[in-house]
Order: structure tokens, then C-alpha cells, then sequence
């Protein structure tokens, strides 16, 4: 062979050494991350419920307000509050409702701040007893719920506190954590449900974006623990330095 | 000897195995329903992946449809022209002419009965002049000489010329030794069609000849074409390249590869009215070159050129599946690469300067679908590095071509029904299955990419290699491209492995991508032996034995009872101990200058014919070429 091509292949051979390392990074890269099957925001949601049941008389709130701690929401005239009543008991208010013993009424009240998203019940309805009548999510506690079909070998990979990216519809993406996890099996497969937690979920912002029932895409971050996870946190940490990640 | 079985005579000069070459039926009813078969495979194949259902991810779903509509389209034409081809192209008008092509009384006259190569040659009645011109350039001598022999010796009165590019005055000396007429030109335009041009301004005969100068014509040669001349309008008759030296792997890769092209399509085009000249072992009517100006000088491949402008100005061409001269398939990686690279570049010139199916081009249809075979064929070379991508795609990025729900049995099927048929077909037609040629197939795609580039630039390939004519090259100098793929591909076979044992899922990725890896793997050992061998030169045999002999020889297995009929004398053949029935084993000169040349010299028996005396010993005969 001629020096030129010599140098030629050499060259070449390197560069596609170099070509295979990238590509194997990129590659292991994505063995340790999973994309979820399914994946949505929600967040703390109270369901309202009545300690007795009855007619409402009076309403105070509508569907989509926001509500304060103690804010009233129903007046109740309830028979069986003034059955109870007339055999003797003595019915005390709480911090869900007022109770009115003479008149045999409660006045149910929000426990928490938030958002009324659902509300069943309307003045001049009936509510039965123990019966949820209506919803409040409680504002800033977004967090994601996300499906996974792992192998068991991942499964056993899944950190709590592990990194979470969180894929929001607009193609913006939020960093979050592992909180909890739940797993069931199905055909050998862990069948995994992971809570994930981010603060940036909860950003004014987003509000739009992360609303609960906000369909997103949840990528988990596997515990790398193959041979090459030294190198790969080398490179991307030197990437993340010089700014390109 | 072993003797027949039985006491009956024989009845023709036929032993099984040559009567059997003889009667044999190239267009035998079994192909035609294997063809039909492999049509319907491939049917069922272009449904499978066009389903819309079984698509994959878009990029590698993409270069496999791309590379396989080119292989299927290909595969279909190639049928189509084969079954084409059933019809001989001999008429009554032909074997008449043949029949008083030769005058016996005017060559008593004459006093030349004894000197066939001194009869006149008449067509009509009329005495024709017939050039041969041998083009030389830089060759062995020893080369030189056995096809000037042999040209001076074919039967009919010619006028034989070595055409030297070479500039060599021990070729010059031999021409004056051997009565050749001799002709150098002062520059090297044109390459070879220039050369030939120039020889045509000094002989001026009727009709011309030409063979590349490792091609050693036989006797019959002008017997055999002339008289397709005696139509008006026949422009060139060209018989086939057939190869005297398959010894190594890249000749047998590259000679049989060629071998379905001269047996099978050729003899189709001819009916399409559109077999091209393939540069040597061809005759030209002098006044149809005119016709178009002389050979085409603006290509290296000045042979395809030529004939479709002669096409295209109405000329007939005539191909004649006979092998009328054996010459050599390239030997070594560099004389493949370069042959290679020639005949693409050419294919792609007219691919992309001269669409055959523009209006402007006056061609028939069945003209315009096959120069548009010829100047496409070479994309099929290209397709198998698109589906080299596809096993590293999945490997590294998880994208995969088919969907993931189509089951490795149902894609098996379907992609057997293409594949193992066309196999099947060339098994069948060929008579065995050549591995060299799918290895050399499937790792030339690097020649037709820089063919391709050379076409659209409009430049020529640069080799960096020593500037020596004669002294052989490294071939990993013309092979870079090669090896890059192969350790591309030997690092993914490592990673796809690690994945797979990680994943505990072994999967048709990386099974692909092995088998690659093992294709590529194969080059690159054929390639080392080749470089060892340059480099650990076996002893030359004396120079009186190469000037002696002609370099290439077509050893024949001769038995003793077709010795007469053969004019070989007995005393020249040699037995060891009669250990085998020879006449089982041998073809008779008829089975080597027969209509299925591939049968004999290029054939896939290699106890038919053997080369340069590498069989193992039997009764043995050379026979000379002249």
C-alpha cells in the first residue's frame, strides 16, 4: 500500500471508531431510559361528601371557583340531622360544616384551598348521605402519573429520587423525581405505575399546560450500572459544562 | 479406460455428458415455471413491505424500500428478458450465407484449400475484406502473442493489426515477427475507442474485428458472424466474453457474475433488438460505424455508447450466445475494481446525460426499457449498502424497518419467496450457486457510489497508487471503503451482542448485521491472501515455456475414443492408472465451442474443463487456441 492510503485507513479506522463510540453512547443512553406507556398530570384532590343528606336550600359556590378554607359552600335541611337531633344526640360542628340543631341544617364548608373542579350538586337538590357531591384540587400539588411496562430487570432499576423528564404537550419538558412507585405484573412484565413530583409542575405559568388530565410523556432514567455508566457521566457532564446539554 | 456398458456403436461423436451439453434446452419448461414462481414471490414481497400495516420507522422503512424496488424492478426485467431470449437469431438467410461463405473451387483456384486463414470470405457472392484489430495496452507480451497467433490463424482471409497504446517496441518487433500489421499512434486520446478510430483511418476494410488482447479468438470466428451480414442492416455481431482463468475467488466471483448476462440476457436483447457490444469479440460493419461517426470517444465505456447510437439510427445488432474467444476475468481486487468502475460509470452516464426514455432519443420501446435496464442496472450495486444500514439503525437508535407486531416467520416467508427463488432461479439456470458472486456483489457497492459520483461530476476516479503499469498493487489500496464498512460493522456486531445479552433478547438486528459483518469478513480475507501473494511471488516458469505457450490455456479432458474426432493424437494423452471412467468427465471440443459456453469453460463443473492445469490429474490434453 501506498503511504497515502496508509494514512488514508488509518484515518478512516479511526473515524469510525470514533463514530461507533459516539453511537454507542447514545445508544447506552437510551438503555437506561424508558418512555412511558401513559402518562398524565394530576394533582390532591378532596371529595365532598355529606355527613347527612338532604335538600339543599342554599348554594354558595359554583363549579370552577376557587374556594378558601371555611368558605361556606351548601346549606343542607336534613331530616335525618333532626331525627337525630329529636333521639338525643348532640351533632357538633366540625371543620366541614356548621350544624344549626334548632333548624336541623348544615352548612357544608371547603377543609382545604383550591379549585372547585367538579360540583354534582345544585340548589334544590337532594344529597344522599356519604354520597361525593363534588371536588376540590388543591392548587399546586400537580404532580404526574405514569405507566410503564418493564422488564423485570428494569423494574429493579427504577430509583426512587430518580431524574424523571417530563415531555408537557407545547414539546416543553420539566425535570421531576420519583416519588413513589406501584407495580403489578402482567405476562412476566412489571406493570409500573410511578408518581412523579417536580415544583415546576405547579409554576403560574404552566397553569394551562398542568392541568390535571394533561396527557404527557414521563421519561424515566434508569440506575445506569453497565460498563460504560463512568464514561457516559463524563461526557455528558463535560457537555452540560461547555453548555451544549 | 472403462468402456460403455453396452456393445451397440455409438451412433454421433457424443459421450452422455457432452450429448447431453448438446441437447440440452437453455429455456427448458421447468425454468419458465421457475420464473413464473419467482414472479409471484416477488409479488408477494412488494405487498408485504408496501402494506401499510407492517411499515416501520420511517428511515430504515425507507432505505429498504428504495434498495428493494430497485432489486425487485431489476429481478422482473431480467425475467422478462430472459424468457425473452428463446428464439435463436440464426434465420435461413444466415445459414445460407454461411453456407457459401467459403468458396472451394475459388480457393483451389487460388491455391489456398490448405490455408483457411487466406480463403476468401464472400457474402452475395461478393469477396468482403475483414480487419482484425487486436488493442493493446501496456499487456504481457506473452498475451499479446497467443492472440496475434491466434487471430492470424482464423479461417477466412482477414488482415490482422495490433493497435499499440502501449508504445512498446518489443510488441512492435513481435508484430514484425509474427506478420501482424502494427499501428502507434502519437497521442492517447479516446483511450480505446480513439485508438480504434485511428486504426480505422488506415484499414479500410469492410467489416472489423476487435479483441481486447487477452482475448484469444478461435478459428471459427469469422464462420460464425460474417454471415449475419448478409442483412443489410445488421451493424455489429458480438459473441461473448467467456474466461479461461476462474482460479481465485474475485475471477470465479466476477466471471460468473457475468455468466447469466452472456448465457441468458444478451440472447434476450436480441429480441428487444438492443444486445450491446461489450468492447471485444465483436465485428463491426465499417460503414454503420460511419454511420455514427466512428466509436464513441466521449466515454470510457465507449462500447455501449457506441451501440446505442447505432440503435438509434435504426442498425440491428445481432448476439450470438457461441464463445468464439476465451479470454480473462479480472484476477485480482484492483482489475475487478477498475472494470467495474468502467462498465458503471458508463451505466450511469447515459442514466444521467442520455435518458433513454426522452422523446428525443429515437428509439423503440423495447430499445428504450432495455438501454434504461442498462443504464440503471448498476443501482443495484448501490442497493446493498442501504441495507447494510438497516441492522445498525436498530442496533443503535431502535428503528426498525417492519412493525414490531410482524412476526419473524411471516417476514421470513415473504422475504424467502423473493430471495430463495431467485437463488433457486440461478441454481437452476446456471446449475449451481455461485457464493463468490453474492460476496462480490454485495461488497462492490463503494465502486458504483464513486461510478455514480464520477458520472455526476464528470471527473475520474483518482487511485493513489504507485505509478507502476506492470508491478500489482496492494489491493487494500483500492479497497478503503471496504474495510471502513467492515470494522463499522465488527464494532455494531460487538455492541448489538453486549445489547442483546443485556436485553437476554436475541434479535434478527443483530443476526443481520453478523452475516454482514461475515460477508465483509470474507473480502477481507480474500484480500489478505491476494496481498500475500504479491507480496510471496511464486516462481514464474521460464520464459522460453510463456513464449512457448499461450498464457491462458483451456485444459480439456479428451477420452480416447473422441481422440479422432477431436485431431488430437493419442500419444499425447496422458492416464494416471485409469482410476476414473474419463469420458464421464469429458467434454468434447464441441461442449467448449458449443452454444453453452458456460457449460464448458465457464461452467460449475470444474471436472469439465479445467484451467491452466489446476484439476487433479487425469487424461489430460491441452487445446490450443490456434
Amino acid at each position: 500500500m501506498t503511504w497515502i492510503n496508509r494514512l488514508r485507513l488509518f484515518g478512516g479506522v479511526l473515524a469510525v471508531i470514533l463514530l461507533v463510540a459516539i453511537l454507542t453512547l447514545i445508544f447506552n443512553q437510551r438503555q437506561t431510559k424508558v418512555a412511558s406507556v401513559n402518562a398524565t398530570v394530576s394533582a390532591d384532590q378532596y371529595d365532598l361528601a355529606a355527613a347527612y343528606g338532604g335538600t339543599i336550600t342554599k348554594q354558595f359556590v359554583n363549579e370552577g371557583d376557587s374556594v378558601k378554607k371555611g368558605d361556606k359552600l351548601f346549606t343542607v335541611q336534613s331530616v335525618a340531622l333532626q331525627q337525630d337531633v329529636n333521639q338525643g344526640l348532640d351533632i357538633t360542628s366540625t371543620d366541614a360544616y356548621d350544624v344549626n340543631q334548632k333548624k336541623g341544617v348544615l352548612t357544608y364548608k371547603a377543609v382545604v384551598d383550591g379549585d372547585l373542579t367538579s360540583l354534582k350538586a345544585k340548589l334544590g337538590n337532594t344529597l344522599a348521605t356519604g354520597t361525593p357531591f363534588g371536588t376540590i384540587t388543591v392548587g399546586g400539588t400537580q404532580f404526574v402519573t405514569a405507566d410503564y411496562l418493564l422488564s423485570p430487570r428494569d423494574y429493579e432499576r427504577v430509583q426512587k429520587g430518580a431524574e424523571v423528564s417530563v415531555l408537557l404537550p407545547n414539546n416543553q419538558s420539566v425535570i421531576g423525581t420519583v416519588a413513589s412507585t406501584k407495580v403489578q405484573t402482567n405476562a412476566g412484565q412489571a406493570q409500573t405505575q410511578v408518581r412523579v413530583t417536580s415544583d415546576s409542575l405547579a409554576e403560574p405559568d404552566l397553569d394551562a399546560l398542568t392541568k390535571p388530565g394533561t396527557p404527557v410523556t414521563a421519561t424515566l432514567n434508569l440506575r445506569d450500572d453497565g460498563p460504560l455508566a463512568g464514561v457516559s457521566d463524563v461526557t455528558f457532564n463535560f457537555l452540560r459544562q461547555i453548555g451544549l446539554r | 479406460m472403462a468402456r460403455p456398458a453396452h456393445d451397440y456403436a455409438r451412433v454421433d461423436k457424443h459421450v452422455p455428458v457432452t450429448r447431453r451439453a448438446e441437447t440440452n434446452n437453455p429455456y427448458s419448461p421447468v425454468m419458465i415455471l421457475l420464473s413464473l414462481i419467482a414472479t409471484l414471490g416477488i409479488l408477494f414481497y412488494a405487498q408485504f413491505l408496501l402494506n401499510p400495516a407492517n411499515r416501520g420507522d420511517l428511515l430504515p422503512y425507507s432505505l429498504v424500500i428504495i434498495a428493494e424496488v430497485i432489486l425487485v424492478t431489476h429481478a422482473l426485467l431480467s425475467m422478462w428478458t430472459i424468457l425473452s431470449g428463446a428464439k435463436s437469431p440464426r434465420d435461413f438467410a444466415f445459414h445460407n450465407a454461411k453456407e457459401f461463405l467459403f468458396d472451394p473451387e475459388l480457393n483451389e483456384r487460388l491455391g489456398v484449400t490448405d490455408l483457411p486463414h487466406l480463403w476468401p470470405v464472400l457474402i452475395n457472392g461478393q469477396e468482403v475484406d475483414v480487419d482484425v484489430f487486436i488493442t493493446v495496452y501496456g499487456e504481457e507480451l506473452a498475451k499479446i502473442r497467443a492472440t496475434a497467433t491466434a487471430a492470424l490463424a482464423i479461417h477466412g482471409k482477414h488482415r490482422t493489426w495490433i493497435l499499440d497504446d502501449g508504445r512498446s517496441d518489443e510488441v512492435k518487433a513481435m508484430a514484425a515477427e509474427l506478420g501482424c500489421h502494427y499501428v502507434r499512434r502519437l497521442s492517447s486520446n479516446g483511450a480505446k475507442a480513439g485508438n480504434v478510430n485511428y486504426a480505422l483511418s488506415i484499414a479500410k476494410g469492410d467489416y472489423f474485428c476487435i479483441f481486447d488482447a487477452d482475448f484469444v479468438p478461435e478459428r471459427e470466428f469469422l464462420l460464425e458472424t460474417v454471415p449475419f451480414f448478409v442483412h443489410s442492416n445488421v451493424a455489429f455481431v458480438q459473441t461473448p466474453q467467456t474466461y479461461g482463468n476462474l482460479v481465485n475467488l474475485v475471477s470465479r466471483g466476477a466471471g460468473y457474475m457475468q455468466a447469466v448476462f452472456y448465457k441468458f440476457v444478451q440472447p434476450g436483447r436480441n429480441h428487444f433488438n438492443a444486445a450491446f457490444c461489450v468492447g471485444t469479440n465483436v465485428i463491426f460493419r465499417r460503414a454503420a460505424i460511419n454511420d455514427v461517426g466512428g466509436i464513441y470517444t466521449d466515454s470510457k465505456s465507449e462500447d455501449v455508447w457506441t451501440s446505442l447510437k447505432l440503435h438509434e439510427n435504426g442498425w440491428r445488432s445481432v448476439y450470438i450466445p457461441k464463445t468464439l474467444a476465451v479470454g480473462d476475468a479480472p484476477e485480482t481486487i484492483e482489475a475487478y475494481t477498475k472494470q467495474q468502475l468502467r462498465w458503471a460509470t458508463g451505466g450511469f452516464e447515459i442514466m444521467l446525460t442520455h435518458n433513454p426514455l426522452s422523446p428525443r432519443r429515437k428509439l423503440t420501446s423495447d430499445q428504450r426499457i432495455m438501454y434504461l435496464v442498462t443504464a440503471t442496472h448498476y443501482l443495484t450495486g448501490i442497493a446493498p449498502a442501504l441495507l447494510l444500514l438497516v441492522p445498525p439503525l436498530e442496533i443503535f437508535f431502535d428503528l426498525r424497518p417492519v412493525d414490531l407486531g410482524t412476526s419473524f416467520t411471516t417476514w421470513l416467508l415473504f422475504y424467502a419467496g423473493f430471495y430463495v427463488m431467485q437463488i433457486l432461479l440461478a441454481f437452476y439456470t446456471l446449475g449451481s450457486f455461485r457464493w463468490e458472486v453474492l460476496m462480490l456483489a454485495s461488497v462492490s457497492f463503494p465502486i458504483y457510489i464513486s461510478a455514480l459520483l464520477n458520472a455526476i461530476s464528470g471527473k475520474e476516479q483518482k487511485w493513489h497508487v504507485t505509478g507502476s503499469k506492470t508491478q500489482a498493487q496492494s489491493p487494500f489500496n483500492f479497497m478503503i471503503p471496504q474495510v471502513l464498512t467492515f470494522v463499522f460493522l465488527l464494532l455494531t456486531s460487538g455492541v448489538a451482542i453486549w445489547r442483546d445479552v443485556d436485553n437476554t433478547l436475541f434479535t434478527l438486528a443483530t443476526a443481520w448485521n453478523l452475516i454482514n459483518t461475515f460477508i465483509l469478513g470474507a473480502f477481507m480475507v480474500v484480500a489478505f491472501r491476494e496481498s500475500w501473494r504479491i507480496k510471496h511471488p511464486q516462481p514464474t516458469p521460464a520464459d522460453s515455456e510463456v513464449a512457448d505457450k499461450p498464457a491462458h490455456l483451456t485444459t480439456v479432458i479428451v477420452p480416447r475414443e473422441l481422440e479422432q474426432s477431436l485431431g488430437v493424437p493419442a500419444e499425447d494423452i496422458v492416464l494416471d492408472g485409469a482410476v476414473r471412467p474419463v469420458e464421464t468427465y469429458a467434454p468434447t471440443r464441441a461442449a467448449v465451442n458449443g452454444d453453452h459456453p458456460e457449460l464448458a469453460v465457464n461452467g460449475d463443473h470444474p471436472d469439465f474443463a479445467t484451467i491452466n492445469g489446476a484439476a487433479p490429474k487425469r487424461a489430460e490434453k491441452e487445446v490450443l487456441p490456434s
